[in-house]
């Protein structure tokens, strides 16, 4: 090659791999549009800081380092939540000895309905009541929701819909730290 | 590149007889490049020069341009899945307002399609068309026009639009006679080239440009940075994050008002009776815009002010780097009812319930006691089911107990119905008032690429004027061996004012020669 076809050549590489990588970043941007505001397994789990309705003291996230945890975004009206509420109740017995704590985030209802619901269900895990800040923290758009969150704070799984007894038990066995 | 006439054999620019049948070749020349060959027309010898030469071909580039118009006509056929009505399901929606059809259009994602990866393609694809076929043309035009010598051959210049042959006696004055007209002009010899409006050769670069910007902008638009676009429903006196803000921008909703014409008003009066309603004129809401640093969610954050005002519909205010539209409301939820109470002798006595986190237990001033048993929000009937729909108060339903010492009736009571459960019918209750509070809506969005949209359009227009509306000439006077000048002239558009403007020229000449 002459020295000048040479330089062309280069030229001719160099603008075609800029538009090529534009239009791969833009392919790659829209295609994560959306899920941008969404916690993903693999990420830090955004903390938080909420009243525990069944003892009124806070309960911190970042403070359960070294402890899995289980956080499910629910609310008494949503009806796939009541179906998985008895499983979380049990399994939370069955995990409290291996170090892994459940805590239900309800959005943003009042005191009354809560407390029903818990009567109704006879539920001991710490409910979370939310304001809306830690729902969009997770980027929560549907429920329920359920983050399992390993012991160093990770998130290692997340779960739209409701979850069966085999797949909680699986994915609760991951965070056992 | 000129093609022969008569068997349409592409010939070298200057060969003067056809390669291929061998006729004289009386065509002008294609003075579109100044003859100067595109690069991406010569040998390609790598992957990397056909890919170019794909992207440098202009008809390439008008069937890229064709499919992305194509495209963007196709999305335009069912309204974008952004602009169906709000807490639809999209794929129920297309169906059951469009049939199969709908259901296909929502089944191949052209409800989303300008935001799908392969329209972003297409517009790709033309951006690295305007760009290549830019480059492929412009840099040979340019080196071409600056390095054009004066003396050319004879076979150029009598291939030009216009060619004269003229004894000239005082080339000085002709001279003179063209700079007059604004031609710039160089000397060679005894040949001359004057010149004129070059600069117009380079508007569809320009326009180009802007084009390019245009995309580019388009490109920005993903970018959060560049480009967000966030909603929030605000109650009258609380406070919402911004979504994705990073739990950084918070709003506060102090008043919304909603202001309607007057109905005394003459000017109005018809129209509001015609109507049957009040008409709403303005929706105003005031609001304190904060801001929160290292917030934790669900904390109670550490707000700082940054700015009080007032948004109302077609008047947005910007904080934070954010521009806040006031773009819906909602006026039927509830804050609080009035519940009014009788006991067996007839005796009343009132009392509130908070919708929005009611109390439990009440004492009365006739002696009842009411407690509050079970409260649903929104309620509906589902089947023989009593449940709420929403966490909102739109329509409160409570069940209490209501009770005299031992005596206890539980009551099932909404905004317009009461239901005894026990069936003993002992107590009277029912709602004689109510509260409301107002939601408003608001959009929060930044947007950095108007100013980018904005500056494309400007080049683009700048490029189309300068293209337009000027034109490149050249006049070349070139001296024969018999003494005579063979005069050619050339223009990229417009020629028949260009000729008129040599035979003007030529003809002041004459006229100056004869007195």
């Amino acid at each position: 090659m002459t020295p000048i076809r040479k330089r062309r050549f280069i030229v001719r590489l160099t603008v075609l791999a800029i538009l090529a990588c534009l239009v791969l970043i833009a392919c790659w941007q829209l295609l994560g549009e959306g899920k941008a505001s969404k916690v993903e397994a693999g990420q830090q789990a955004p903390d938080f800081m909420l009243t525990d309705l069944q003892t009124g003291q806070e309960f911190k996230l970042s403070e359960k380092h070294g402890k899995g945890v289980l956080v499910n975004f629910w609310a008494t009206y949503c009806e796939p939540c009541k179906q998985e509420m008895p499983l979380f109740e049990k399994a939370s017995h069955t995990y409290e000895n291996k170090d892994v704590i459940f805590a239900a985030v309800n959005v943003d209802e009042n005191s009354v309905v809560i407390e029903r619901f818990l009567e109704l269900y006879n539920l001991s895990f710490p409910i979370l009541l939310d304001n809306g800040q830690v729902m969009e923290a997770y980027g929560v758009d549907a429920l329920p929701a359920t983050f399992f969150i390993s012991a160093d704070g990770t998130v290692s799984r997340t779960v739209y819909g409701p979850l069966e007894r085999e797949r909680l038990e699986e994915y609760l066995d991951e965070i056992v730290p | 590149m000129q093609k022969c006439s008569i068997c349409k054999h592409e010939n070298n620019l200057f060969s003067e007889e056809c390669h291929h049948c061998g006729s004289t070749l009386k065509g002008k020349l294609d003075m579109r490049y100044e003859g100067a060959g595109r690069r991406s027309q010569q040998r390609n010898q790598t992957l990397i020069d056909k890919v170019w030469r794909f992207f440098a071909s202009v008809r390439n580039g008008m069937y890229i341009l064709l499919m992305t118009l194509l495209a963007t006509a196709l999305g335009t056929i069912l309204p974008q899945r952004t602009y169906i009505p709000i807490g639809r399901v999209p794929q129920e929606f297309y169906e059951s307002e469009y049939g199969v059809f709908g259901r296909l259009y929502h089944y191949l994602g052209f409800d989303q399609l300008y935001s799908s990866w392969w329209y972003m393609t297409l517009l790709g694809l033309l951006g690295a068309s305007i760009l290549i076929a830019s480059i492929d043309r412009f840099f040979p035009l340019y080196r071409a026009l600056k390095l054009q010598p004066v003396k050319r051959k004879e076979h150029f210049l009598t291939h030009q639009l216009y060619v004269k042959n003229k004894e000239i006696s005082d080339p000085e004055r002709l001279i003179r006679q063209i700079r007059d007209r604004r031609y710039r002009v160089r000397q060679d010899g005894e040949d001359y080239l004057a010149e004129k409006n070059r600069f117009a050769r380079w508007g569809p670069y320009v326009n180009h440009i802007g084009l390019l910007l245009v995309l580019l902008a388009a490109f920005l638009r993903l970018f959060s940075f560049f480009y967000q676009d966030e909603f929030v429903w605000i109650r009258d006196g609380e406070t919402a994050v911004v979504p994705d803000t990073n739990q950084s921008l918070f709003i506060k909703n102090k008043q919304f008002s909603v202001d309607t014409y007057d109905a005394d008003d003459p000017k109005f009066e018809a129209a509001i009776e015609q109507e049957g309603r009040s008409i709403p004129k303005s929706f105003t809401t005031d609001i304190i815009v904060y801001e929160a640093e290292n917030h934790i969610a669900g904390d109670t954050p550490d707000l700082k002010v940054l700015k009080q005002m007032q948004v109302s519909v077609n008047h947005p205010v910007k904080a934070a780097g954010f521009t806040i539209y006031q773009s819906g409301y909602q006026m039927n939820e509830f804050s609080g009812l009035t519940l009014r109470a009788e006991n067996e002798d007839g005796l009343t006595a009132d009392f509130q319930v908070n919708t929005e986190d009611p109390q439990t237990d009440y004492e009365l001033a006739n002696g009842l006691h009411a407690k509050l048993v079970d409260y649903y929000p929104d309620y509906q009937l589902n089947g023989d089911n009593i449940i709420t729909a929403t966490k909102y108060p739109r329509n409160p339903a409570f069940v209490f107990d209501i009770s005299e010492g031992d005596m206890t009736e539980r009551l099932f009571i909404a905004i317009d119905e009461v239901v005894s459960e026990t069936g003993s019918n002992k107590y009277n209750i029912h709602a004689v008032d109510y509260d409301t509070h107002n939601v408003t809506g608001l959009s929060v969005k930044r947007d950095w690429t108007l100013p980018v949209f904005l500056l494309g359009g400007l080049i683009f227009m700048m490029g189309l004027i300068q293209g337009l509306y000027w034109q490149h000439r050249r006049i070349w006077l070139q001296r024969q061996a018999d003494g005579s000048y063979l005069i050619a002239g050339h223009t990229n558009k417009h020629a028949s004012s260009f000729e008129r403007e040599m035979d003007r020229i030529l003809d002041i000449y004459d006229k100056g020669e004869s007195g």
